[in-house]
Formats: C-alpha cells, sequence, structure tokens
C-alpha cells in the first residue's frame, strides 16, 4: 500500500470509526495539530470534530455514513462521502427540533496528510440546502 | 490523460466560465453525456450546466474565482475553490438583488473522459457562509 491508498484508507477508517462512535483510533488517524475548516468561515480543532460527531449522532442514532467517492494525489485526499439518517433527536444547531424526518445528504471533503498518514487539515461542505429541506425547514429573507 | 493534462482543462473551464465569461466555449468543454449529481436532481447534458452558469454570471457583475486547491488522479479532478464578488442580479433564486458582497468556498469533482470533456461533476458551495452573508435564514420551519 503506498502513502496515497493509505491517506485514503485512513479517511474511510475515520469515518467507519466515527459511526461507532469509536475515539479509540483518533490519535492514530488525525494529527494533534489538526484544523478543520467545515465551512470555510471557522475553524474545528480535533475535540471539536468529535463533539461534532456526537452531536450528529445524537440527532440520528444509528446514522449510516458512506464513502462512496475517494481518491488522492501527494498529501491530499478528496472524497464524497453519503450521510443517511432519520431525526429522532433535533438538530439544535440548526434550530431544528426532532420530526421523525429522513436525511440522505452528500458532503464533499479535501483533506492533507501527514507523512504518517494522519489527517492534518479538513475542508468538508454539506449540501446544506438539501439537509434543511429534508429536515422540513424553509429558507427566508426580508426584501 | 496526464494528471497535468487534467489540471488544464479544469482551469481553462474554470477561466472560460469566470473570468472570460465565455459560455460557448465552455459549453464545449462538456461532454454529451455529462452528468451533474449534485445538487440533485441530476442534470444530463450540457444546456442545463450552461443555462446554470449564464444565471450565474447574469446575477453578479464582478465575479470572481480562486483556485485554492486541486488534486487530480485517474480521471477525476478535485476543486476547491474561491467564489466571490456582489449581487447585483439576484443570486439565490427567488430573492431580488440586493447589492451584498459574497465571499464563499466550494468544492468541486468532475470525472474527465477520454477525449478531454467533462463527463461528470459534483458540487457543493459553502451555503451556510453564503446565506448569512446575503441573509438568508433557514429559521422559518414547515
Amino acid at each position: 500500500m503506498d502513502a496515497v491508498e493509505r491517506n485514503i484508507a485512513n479517511v474511510r477508517r475515520l469515518e467507519d470509526a466515527f459511526s461507532r462512535r469509536d475515539y479509540s483510533l483518533v490519535s492514530d488517524l488525525i494529527s494533534t495539530g489538526f484544523e478543520g475548516h467545515n465551512p470555510g468561515a471557522y475553524t474545528v480543532t480535533l475535540a471539536g470534530l468529535a463533539e461534532n460527531n456526537e452531536s450528529w449522532q445524537s440527532a440520528m442514532p444509528g446514522k449510516r455514513t458512506e464513502v462512496v467517492l475517494a481518491f488522492g494525489r501527494g498529501d491530499r485526499v478528496v472524497a464524497r462521502i453519503r450521510d443517511r439518517g432519520i431525526n429522532t433527536g433535533g438538530l439544535p444547531w440548526l434550530g431544528i427540533p426532532a420530526n421523525g424526518m429522513a436525511m440522505d445528504v452528500d458532503w464533499l471533503q479535501i483533506t492533507r496528510h501527514d507523512a504518517k498518514g494522519r489527517i492534518v487539515e479538513m475542508w468538508a461542505l454539506a449540501d446544506v440546502p438539501r439537509l434543511l429541506s429534508q429536515m422540513g425547514a424553509a429558507l427566508s429573507w426580508s426584501d | 490523460m496526464t494528471p497535468g493534462e487534467l489540471e488544464g482543462i479544469a482551469r481553462r473551464f474554470f477561466e472560460l466560465v469566470y473570468i472570460r465569461r465565455d459560455l460557448t466555449l465552455a459549453s464545449g468543454l462538456l461532454a454529451e453525456t455529462f452528468v451533474d449529481h449534485l445538487p440533485p436532481p441530476s442534470i444530463t447534458g450540457p444546456v442545463g450546466p450552461t443555462a446554470h452558469f449564464k444565471a450565474l454570471l447574469d446575477a453578479s457583475d464582478d465575479l470572481g474565482v480562486e483556485i485554492l486547491d486541486l488534486v487530480t488522479e485517474g480521471r477525476w479532478v478535485g476543486i476547491r475553490g474561491r467564489y466571490f464578488g456582489t449581487d447585483t442580479g439576484g443570486i439565490y433564486p427567488g430573492m431580488a438583488a440586493r447589492g451584498r458582497r459574497f465571499d464563499v468556498e466550494g468544492i468541486d469533482i468532475f470525472a474527465i473522459d477520454e477525449s478531454g470533456k467533462f463527463a461528470e461533476h459534483i458540487g457543493i458551495v459553502d451555503m451556510r457562509d453564503a446565506m448569512s452573508e446575503l441573509g438568508i435564514s433557514s429559521s422559518g420551519l414547515l
């Protein structure tokens, strides 16, 4: 397995571990100096990444995450990831209560890896308009 | 195709659309069987994406792009870009132009076929930042 294949495998291992709420592998997969940029306006620390996962797991217990596509070159891995679940716990950070509605959305992610394959930086964007629509949220603005 | 060739095709497409605003030449880089997967529903053929780009360009007189990261492998190209400009023509569907500035990032994945044309695309723009900058809220729950 070359370095790029290892990096791609680590992206898949991280999603698998997060799906199981297993944080024992995190130190093998993520650098201590990790910075997540999702979305780009603010950064997420390693602790924040785990907290974010816990929020989603509470909102949608048993949520299924699938890496649909992954490719890489050098120290970068690009991935398309699909998330499916049922909103039984609510998404308070988006102002959405528990409502039993089904989510099936994608997010796109680019990661930068160190020489050991650990993720140093992550840029991830979810299909927010689709998520909001599936959760019954309406977009509004005042003219 | 080599990684360098793939990168060259992708950069040329971005230049044609966002810098030169030449959608005739840009649409020529899309395969007849081009499939745009995201956002759903999927669109097949170059007509839909070309209309989408025209609407985008019409909605912002000073729309600009900066490619921040570009990764190629096999037939795939991944791009992280920054899109910035002013909402001069109603950049969000159904919302009147209000002259607000926006500066958001997006991630795109393209597949390029053996003839050098775009065969597939998946793309997501940072809508949480875009909504905030354009004054859109998601507070109204159905």
